[in-house]
């Protein structure tokens, strides 16, 4: 490989035309934690997740960056390690490179963003990468890293060997966007920097190996890799040294004692953080949605449309809206999580519990992401090599408690638990509730996982291989991101599922009118009377037609029981201004009640969009309609026993 | 570089005895040395701080590519720096990344330390 020698044939003068779009197509490729996300995001000011832990980037995200000279359609591929078609990470990668995937054109150029603190193993993935003859700018990262840890390269001499533009920088530098820029604007004028990789790489992929035979694969990556020394030694490079403040925190953190420990410590500052540090935000978003109301309330004129708005938009999307502030603390303890490089320590420490259960050690990501959603949990499932080990990590992510059911325990636990300490200062008692709730969901996705993997999945497990990113502090700039981005998909949801959720049922509780023309009371609504079609049903968990309506409404999403909670009572108490939800649900519901209602959300699959998405990433209605099934029966029976025990 | 002994894939089964058979060598201290290969062990068997060459893997068929992929390819330098609580994985250094192995993966790999094979390559 060092014998390159610059090829003018290969050399790309102006592309991207006559393509679908007039801008340049330019495909981001790198391997996970290699500062690919970050650099997107400056160079786009898209809003994308940047995580310090393979498999975040999932999704193909794109965006348009003003060049110099103009336009550049620029798309972040999901991180690899390879282009083997083995993950569905990589074959998305791969078809996206060769132009194959659906919907999607050849990029006329790639950037690719490897670590240079890890030169030698990432070179390795970037040979197939540029032996695909495309113009090619490798952008090394962590160039501050390097130099911390007395690591050198000669990014010029790397530039010969490969002949290509090679940039050293830090990703999360200002500066590091210059010759990305620089190359970009090059694809409109058709500048020097524009060259494809002249190094013609042996068509080595078991594939397609002229003779038609198979070469080993071990050959293969042997192969590369020397290759890949020769060419950093040709560059001048000496790798770092290990990072001796890494080092020290593993120490700590994956101690035989004290790992545990700091594992179980994050967990419960996580938790005491969503409830009792989220309190305040809490009651300030709620009074002001309150004010608000009443506000407006005393600005309109009396009619319908004053009801419509205030008893049912307001109470209904208001009542969710609440519970911004507790998800963005999730969230944003989940992004400093995985950004720092914790995340994938803690998959380390589960991994003995993962491993008995007949997981692979990497479907503890997914599985830690489905506490926040199981859209996004299910979708990085991808990374999971094994084909079994995906489908039952996809299977059991929904028993996870997401943020979607914590406005429900929320409600619920307030309403019912008396707050208190439990453990001193550390645990109220409140939290610890919260706590169980997780647990509880946990439990259940173990045993499924334990009882999927020995019937239906059953098989020889893949090795298990789990990258330790260096420690990194979180940037700011990328949790904030992150957040507005979280606000933006809650505020999206509250704004459209919810909303019409409860205009629907606003309007559901506004007839049969009475004979004076008057909006009925709420039991002898169109409502009222669907939900005691319900009760039935559901009375033997301890439920009444209101929880019913609620339960079915909250199948398209489980926050939605609280905002139909807000309405009907909003409805039904119209005429009290100091309503308030909780009050209304200790009236309502027992103990033993409450306790069913809380236990049916930790295990009923009440969330549309994941059994969509199910749908798309198993190839069928077979598994979303088992889950679907299976976690109701579960819910049903757990509801019921609650109900009769307590 | 380490003198690379690489099997054809369908060898490759066949050979998982073969390396439990040399690590029974290695503990009996079969210095056999001029030009005969060092002793292979198996890379769960290394103690932490001790550096390693990696020489085969003994993992059937494709399963072997997410181990390549990751830099773990015969030749590289393993390092065992830690090992996790609880039995749990052991974390290692390959050529300047950490990755975390089970034991039962760490079982499949057949390394030689890496003055041995510093020595190998002086040799010839």
């Amino acid at each position: 490989m060092s014998a390159a020698t610059p090829s003018p044939a290969l050399a790309a003068g102006p592309v991207g035309k006559g393509a679908a779009s007039d801008r340049p197509l330019v495909a981001l490729v790198g391997p996970p934690n290699s500062g690919k996300s970050t650099l997107f995001n400056n160079l786009t000011g898209l809003r994308q997740r940047v995580a310090n832990y393979p498999g975040v980037t999932v999704e193909r995200r794109a965006g348009v960056v003003q060049s110099s000279a103009g336009p550049v359609d620029v798309v972040d591929l999901p991180g690899v390690h390879g282009l083997s078609p083995r993950s569905l990470d990589q074959i998305v990668t791969r078809n996206a490179l060769l132009g194959e995937l659906e919907g999607d054109r050849r990029p006329d150029a790639v950037v690719v963003v490897l670590d240079v603190t890890r030169l030698d193993s990432h070179l390795m993935v970037a040979e197939p990468v540029l032996g695909l003859g495309l113009p090619t700018l490798v952008v090394l990262t962590m160039a501050d890293e390097l130099d911390r840890r007395d690591g050198a390269l000669r990014s010029r001499g790397l530039a010969r060997e490969l002949g290509v533009e090679v940039a050293l920088v830090n990703a999360r530098d200002g500066a590091a966007l210059e010759p990305v820029r620089r190359f970009l604007a090059a694809l409109h004028t058709g500048g020097d920097e524009v060259r494809a990789c002249p190094i013609v790489v042996a068509a080595d992929h078991h594939d397609d190996h002229p003779s038609g035979r198979s070469l080993p694969v071990v050959d293969i990556f042997a192969a590369r890799r020397k290759r890949a020394r020769a060419l950093g030694r040709a560059a001048g490079f000496r790798a770092p040294r290990p990072s001796r403040s890494t080092n020290r925190l593993d120490a700590l953190v994956l101690h035989r004692f004290w790992g545990p420990l700091v594992f179980a410590a994050v967990v419960a500052l996580v938790f005491q953080a969503i409830f009792a540090w989220a309190e305040p935000l809490m009651d300030g978003a709620e009074a002001a949605i309150a004010t608000s109301g009443e506000y407006l309330a005393g600005v309109m004129a009396e009619g319908w449309f004053r009801s419509l708005l205030i008893d049912g938009v307001w109470a209904g999307v208001g009542s969710v809206l609440v519970f911004l502030p507790q998800i963005l603390i999730l969230f944003f303890f989940i992004a400093v999580l995985e950004d720092s490089g914790y995340m994938a320590r803690a998959a380390v420490i589960a991994d003995r519990l993962m491993h008995r259960v007949g997981l692979q050690g990497k479907s503890f990501l997914p599985l830690l992401s489905a506490y926040a959603c199981a859209v996004p949990a299910i979708m990085s499932a991808r990374t999971v090599e094994d084909e079994r080990d995906r489908i039952a990590t996809i299977f059991i992510a929904p028993f996870m408690t997401c943020s979607a059911r914590l406005p429900v325990y929320a409600l619920l636990i307030a309403a019912f638990v008396p707050a208190g300490p439990l453990l001193g200062p550390f645990l109220g008692r409140q939290a610890a509730v919260l706590i169980a709730l997780y647990a509880l969901g946990l439990t259940a996705a173990i045993v499924t996982a334990a009882v999927l993997k020995r019937t239906l999945l059953r098989g020889r497990p893949l090795p298990f291989v789990m990258e330790l990113p260096p420690y990194r502090w979180p940037s700011a700039r990328s949790i904030a991101a992150r957040l507005l981005d979280r606000t933006k998909i809650f505020l999206r949801r509250a704004g459209k599922i919810i909303l019409i959720v409860t205009v629907v049922l606003w309007v559901l509780t506004q007839f049969p009118k009475t004979p004076g023309g008057e909006a009925p009371a709420i039991a002898d609504s169109a409502l009222g009377r669907a939900g005691q079609v319900i009760e039935p049903v559901i009375e033997p968990l301890g439920f009444d037609w209101r929880i019913g309506i609620g339960l079915v409404t909250s199948l398209a999403a489980r926050e939605v029981i609280v905002g139909t909670l807000g309405t009907i009572y909003g409805v039904e108490t119209r005429d009290d201004p100091d309503f308030e939800l909780r009050a209304a649900l200790q009236q309502d519901l027992d103990f033993g009640a409450a306790v069913a209602l809380l236990i049916f959300f930790v295990f009923a699959l009440q969330c549309m969009s994941t059994v969509a998405v199910m749908r798309r990433e198993t190839g069928g209605w077979r598994w979303p309609i088992m889950q679907f099934g299976y976690m109701l029966a579960l819910a049903y029976a757990g509801a019921w026993a609650a109900n009769a025990l307590l | 570089m380490a003198t690379q002994v690489i099997e054809p894939l369908s060898a490759r089964r066949a050979s998982r005895g073969d390396g439990v058979n040399r690590k029974q060598d290695s503990a009996t201290k079969n210095t056999d040395r001029g030009g005969a290969a060092p002793p292979l062990r198996l890379l769960a068997d290394v103690p932490l701080e001790e550096e390693v060459v990696l020489v085969r893997i003994d993992v059937a068929g494709e399963d072997v590519e997410p181990l390549l992929e990751r830099g773990i390819v015969p030749g590289c330098t393993l390092c065992p720096v830690r090992h996790a609580p609880a039995g749990g994985p052991t974390v290692y250094r390959v050529d300047g990344s950490l990755v975390a192995l089970r034991r039962e993966t760490a079982s499949c790999l057949c390394v030689r330390s890496a003055l041995e094979a510093a020595g190998v390559l002086d040799s010839n």
